[in-house]
C-alpha cells in the first residue's frame, strides 16, 4: 500500500 | 493513579494519551477541524494532527502512535517521533488531552 504524503503536525488556533 | 490534564506534566514514553471529553471534532478538505466547549476555540489540526486525534480515541503511548503514523505516512521514524511529541505537548498545552503517567 501507498504510504500518505507527511506533514509535520501542527496546531492552528482559529 | 490520577490523570493529568494541565501542562505541568511531561510526555514519557511509558504515558497513557487520550482525547479530552468536550471537543467536537469535523473534517474540512481533509483537514480536522477541532472545537473545545470548556475554551470555545477552534483549532486546525490539519491531515497528519487529525489523524493522530482520531488514534487518540482510546489511550494509547506515545510510541504506539508513531508506529502508527509510521505504517500510514511517507515519514522517517525519528522525525515522526519528534513531531509527535511536540504535537502532543501542544494538545495537552490546550487541555485537549489526558495524560496517564506509567
Amino acid at each position: 500500500m501507498e504510504k500518505k504524503q507527511w506533514q509535520d503536525p501542527t496546531l492552528e488556533t482559529l | 493513579m490520577e490523570a493529568w490534564g494541565d501542562t505541568a506534566v511531561a510526555i514519557d514514553a511509558g504515558c497513557a494519551i487520550w482525547r479530552r471529553e468536550g471537543c467536537l471534532a469535523s473534517e474540512m478538505r481533509g483537514e480536522t477541524i477541532l472545537f473545545s466547549l470548556g475554551s470555545g476555540k477552534y483549532y486546525n489540526l490539519g491531515v497528519v494532527g487529525g489523524r493522530i486525534w482520531e488514534l487518540l480515541e482510546a489511550p494509547r503511548g506515545a510510541l504506539d502512535l508513531t508506529d502508527a503514523l509510521t505504517a500510514e505516512f511517507d515519514v522517517e521514524r525519528e522525525r515522526c517521533a519528534r513531531q509527535v511529541d511536540g504535537f502532543l505537548r501542544m494538545l495537552l498545552r490546550e487541555a485537549l488531552i489526558e495524560v496517564r503517567p506509567a
